[in-house]
């Protein structure tokens, strides 16, 4: 279902769209999928947790009343024919430095060397996250 | 098509990246959805680890004088059940089903802060493991989930508690429930600012699902009440290896320092525990009764009351350590006050079914067997209350039986009926009904022929975290037949866990709405993409879903919200 | 099959029922620690109140129980029901449920504070004992400053006398309570917290540690034995004499010296000159009047010649973790030993 949305806006570039298309599809469901994908026109894609509430708040409250709402049709945030939307990229720092803290408070009870080795692997997770292009 | 064309040009195949095989769209996966459901299987993974430390405990205490655990292995099982149970079942179990449903509900695409709400979960995985690697280590924490100092920090039993080298097995604890409160902090934050920021259109606070309202109130509960056990630990820490002496009277420290710091985080904690719970039941039961929650502002309202009320009882954990007679009376009738809101909401689920149309479904019996045990948990809570009763009883059975039944006849309860309830939307599946109906039956059963009778020992005088008990003292049939209700309980789960594994291979297909509910989250399908709404849904009531599916009767045009 | 689904609810409601009120009434007639079955007027306003907030919960719970119930059966499914009306609330019907638990609560809160000033008030007249109970790890000591006396594991009193009990410990937080007698309170190190019960009836009154100090919090009981004045006044006189030095148990007397006993115990004409009322000065308990007790090492055991025997051969094995050393003492040895210390009345 994403591929054939995407395939509809852009083209397929020679050859690299079916392979791509064929693996979106065995991996649908991974966010990390539309990372790939849509590397190339980062600026046009609307960013999947900004629904911008605060604004359409006030206007569909404005249109909202006892009587006689209109009927919505879609959402006002994108026109409708927008591009597929997506779920967050995908990012295996968290998970190593989760795995860096416990490994040092581990080490904080057993062994300083295993302090040591969870301090550093602290620091190479933070620095990974934080430079991480997201 | 697709498929077909990878076999025939396989050389255009682009190497995997990590995050795209199996293994690794889990582990770097920031979908708030594959969160939650790993969240919620780690939850129930440490709840058997739990149950079976409860197992142990019942069968040591079956007969008396009890030769199954020796008495440093019973004080292990028992501190590591509690901690388990509260740190590692019932919060995150919370907080996975927030992360699945949450976003869902309040029409976003994802939780605000996708990399953080991954590590939160990471931490509690380690954490957890962090903690129960202890019995590797054999230094299991000892000193009681709420690991009361002095008795904390002593290293060498008897004469003075002076901290001399003492034993590692309580820097586990107080490591562990260090690091799982970083996780508990990352997510309230992350929930605090998904729901204030990441509604859909339309969806106000006064519209927001109730589950999303507990979970709102849980989350500031858990920013404002952490601190202070994050504190207590750190103090204890510093106590036991750093020689500084808090908690230490021969120097001029105080122990009760420790039982202010550490029951101002816990009572909020009990709260933490049993929020969501109540949101959850004000999710079921309106669908099952084909009616909307009765009295929304006050079930909504109650809950935030709750929260406040929560930070300003601690004490009642501490009746017994000599506070002066006005400061008792103060935290007695702040106590008595929390009943109020807790009955409001009682009074208003009752009110919901009240001229319903009630279908007996899995998750709907187990959000009215919720209300039914919770209602006896609540009410011997008051009882607790009652400061001179609360001397007798307090540290005895009657205070076990007392949070069991709010725990496990109300937190555990709830936990199964959101399970039921959003199983589906999770695999597309539905669980077994059959199954999920033994199972109920067997737990309600259990739950009463195991916890029931602690009130009874409570009375008789047996105080609670005694590995053993002389023959003489007229507790024994009232132990034995507590443990026939653990085994039956054990049962239940055995159900439910056999039910679980089958309906996921060969379960009924759910389509998007099997219950015909009334909130955003079955308005998509099952389970959602990633992105959970194709098009972000504009809400109008407080049951848009309903509304999209009734337009002559949709609430926003006969009620006013 | 949604009918019989309420039979068995129905039924085991019952069952329910039958089990808390007969479960109940097991509990006040029920023998020994039991707080239903109160011998002082401390314990005596606790359980009254017991019996009062039991009443007010068993009516909200019928109550409430009842209507879920009721709306269980009579608004379930059934075929040709019409979608019932969708009814989103009720302000006054809220106000009223509001206020309603808000009066109850209310007045139960009433009672809490009357009682607990009672019961929290340490009266001044009348006859009067001061009592130190020192919680170690883990048995009870008892010290009577005015008399001049300590004993462990059995506290001694008379009836109808205000007993004011000072809580000492200088490890970990113990909680003194004796179910029939009076609630906990708890013995804080560094707080001088103090509590009282009087004994209307003479008799012996289980008494346990409530709070979790350790390894062997379980086996940290003792027994209220309360005796009538005069009886109580001979208990006094007996206990204030120095131990029989009776040749007979020389030889236990000897080994009571030479085997390290006197690093940890105390018996006034032995290795003490009388009683230090001073509490901590020897770890273990004063032995003076050892045969007299009831009880051994907070009453792990029953005290017997035969249960001593056991004690002294391995106090490991019966009790892990106390402080007392397994002495590796020979058979005639434990024998003489128990011969003299049982000697000690």
């Amino acid at each position: 279902m994403i591929n054939e949305e995407e395939q509809k806006d852009r083209p397929p570039i020679e050859g690299e769209g079916l392979q791509r298309q064929g693996e979106g599809r065995k991996r649908s469901g991974n966010p990390g999928s539309a990372e790939t994908q849509e590397k190339s026109d980062e600026a046009t894609v609307v960013r999947g947790q900004q629904p911008r509430p605060e604004a359409e708040e006030g206007a569909s409250e404005q249109s909202q009343g006892p009587q006689g709402p209109q009927v919505p049709q879609g959402p006002q945030v994108r026109p409708s024919r927008a591009r597929t939307p997506r779920g967050p990229h995908a990012s295996l720092w968290p998970f190593v430095l989760a795995l860096a803290i416990a490994l040092a408070c581990l080490g904080v009870v057993t062994h300083p060397a295993v302090l040591v080795i969870g301090a550093l692997l602290i620091v190479v997770a933070v620095v990974g996250w934080g430079l991480e292009r997201y | 098509m697709a498929t077909s064309t990878i076999v025939e040009r396989p050389a255009l195949v682009r190497q995997k990246r990590f995050s795209e095989t199996y293994i690794g769209q889990w582990l770097t996966t920031t979908d708030h959805k594959k969160i939650g459901i790993m969240y919620m299987v780690t939850a129930f993974f440490f709840f058997v680890v739990g149950g079976l430390e409860a197992l142990l405990i019942r069968t040591q205490l079956a007969l008396p004088d009890g030769k199954v655990l020796d008495p440093q292995t019973y004080n292990e099982i028992f501190t590591m059940h509690g901690t388990t149970m509260i740190f590692l079942f019932v919060m995150p179990m919370f907080t996975g089903l927030g992360n699945y449903v949450v976003p869902l509900m309040i029409g976003a695409r994802d939780m605000a802060f996708p990399r953080l709400n991954a590590f939160g979960y990471w931490i509690v995985l380690f954490g957890g493991l962090f903690l129960q690697s202890s019995f590797l280590f054999h230094a299991a924490p000892d000193g009681g989930w709420f690991a009361y100092a002095p008795l904390t920090e002593c290293g060498v039993q008897g004469v003075n508690c002076i901290p001399a080298t003492p034993s590692i097995n309580m820097d586990f604890w107080a490591l562990g429930v260090l690091l799982l409160g970083i996780s508990s902090v990352a997510g309230a934050l992350n929930f605090v600012v998904t729901i204030f920021k990441l509604r859909a259109p339309g969806m106000t606070i006064n519209r927001m699902p109730l589950f999303v309202w507990m979970t709102l109130v849980t989350s500031f509960l858990l920013l404002f009440a952490l601190p202070s056990l994050t504190a207590a630990s750190g103090l204890l820490l510093l106590d036991r290896h750093l020689g500084t002496h808090f908690y230490q009277a021969a120097f001029n420290g105080d122990p009760l320092l420790w039982q202010h710091l550490f029951w101002s985080f816990g009572h909020p904690e009990v709260y933490i525990l049993i929020l969501p719970a109540f949101g959850i039941v004000s999710e079921v039961l309106p669908v099952f009764s084909r009616k909307p929650i009765f009295g929304y502002t006050f079930v909504a309202w109650s809950g935030v009351a709750i929260g406040f009320l929560s930070f300003t009882v601690w004490a009642h954990h501490m009746f017994a350590v000599g506070l002066p007679v006005v400061a008792q009376a103060f935290f007695a009738t702040s106590t008595t006050l929390i009943a109020i809101p807790t009955a409001v909401k009682i009074f208003n689920w009752l009110a919901t079914i009240y001229g319903g149309k009630l279908s007996f479904k899995t998750p709907m019996l187990f959000a009215l067997g919720f209300v039914a045990m919770f209602l006896i948990g609540g009410l011997n809570g008051v009882a607790l209350a009652i400061v001179p009763f609360d001397y007798q009883v307090t540290d005895s059975y009657f205070v076990i039986a007392h949070l069991h039944y709010v725990l496990f006849g109300g937190a555990v309860f709830a936990i199964f009926a959101a399970i039921f309830y959003w199983f589906p939307k999770m695999t597309g599946k539905l669980l077994n009904e059959r199954l999920g109906q033994i199972q109920f039956w067997l737990m309600l059963i259990g739950v009463n022929v195991t916890f029931f009778p602690m009130h009874i020992l409570g009375l008789l005088g047996m105080p609670r975290r005694i590995y053993t008990y002389a023959p003489d003292l007229g507790w024994n049939e009232l132990n034995l037949l507590e443990t026939v209700g653990a085994f039956i309980i054990a049962a239940a789960i055995l159900v439910f866990l056999f039910n679980f594994v089958a309906s996921l291979r060969q379960g009924q297909p759910a389509g998007g709405d099997p219950w015909d509910a009334f909130t955003l989250e079955w308005d998509t399908t099952s389970p959602p993409e990633p992105y959970n709404f194709k098009t972000i849904p504009v809400v109008r009531s407080r049951r848009p879903f309903y509304d999209k599916k009734n337009p002559e009767t949709a609430d926003w045009k006969v009620a006013v919200h | 099959m949604r009918i019989p689904l309420f039979r068995g609810k129905t039924r085991w409601g019952l069952l329910l029922l039958t089990l808390l009120l007969s479960s109940l009434l097991f509990a006040a007639c029920g023998g020994n620690p039991s707080i239903l079955n109160p011998a002082g007027p401390v314990a005596q306003d606790e359980a009254n109140l017991f019996w009062f907030i039991l009443g007010v919960a068993t009516f909200v719970f019928v109550v409430v129980e009842g209507i879920l119930i009721w709306s269980i059966i009579r608004f379930r499914e059934r075929p040709g029901m019409p979608t019932p009306r969708q009814i989103h609330g009720n302000t006054t019907l809220e106000i009223v449920w509001t206020v309603a638990p808000s009066i109850f609560l209310f007045v139960v809160l009433v009672f809490t504070i009357r009682t607990m000033f009672q019961v929290d008030t340490i009266p001044t007249g009348g006859q009067q004992l001061e009592v130190t109970a020192v919680g170690h790890q883990w048995w009870w000591e008892f010290d009577y400053p005015t008399q001049k006396v300590i004993t462990a594991d059995d506290l001694v009193v008379p009836t109808g006398t205000v007993v004011h009990v000072k809580l000492y410990s200088n490890n970990v937080i113990h909680s003194f309570w004796v179910p029939n007698l009076t609630g906990k309170t708890d013995v804080v190190p560094g707080h001088d917290n103090e509590k009282w019960f009087s004994v209307d009836k003479p008799g012996t009154y289980h008494g346990q540690c409530a709070e979790y100090c350790g390894l062997q919090h379980a086996n940290m009981a003792f027994n209220v034995i309360a005796l009538p004045p005069d009886q109580f006044a001979t208990w006094v006189s007996g206990q204030q004499q120095a131990a029989a030095n009776n040749p007979q148990y020389a030889r236990g007397l000897a080994l009571f010296k030479s085997k390290g006993c006197t690093a940890c115990h105390g018996i006034v004409g032995v290795n003490l000159n009388d009683f230090n009322t001073q509490p901590q000065t020897l770890v273990g308990p004063n032995l003076t009047h050892f045969g007299s007790r009831d009880m051994i090492a907070g009453g792990v055991l029953k005290n017997t010649p035969e249960n001593l025997a056991k004690w002294l051969h391995d106090p490991q094995a019966v009790k892990p973790g106390n402080d007392m050393p397994n002495l590796g003492l020979s058979q005639s040895e434990v024998n003489d030993l128990v011969a003299y210390l049982e000697s000690l009345k």
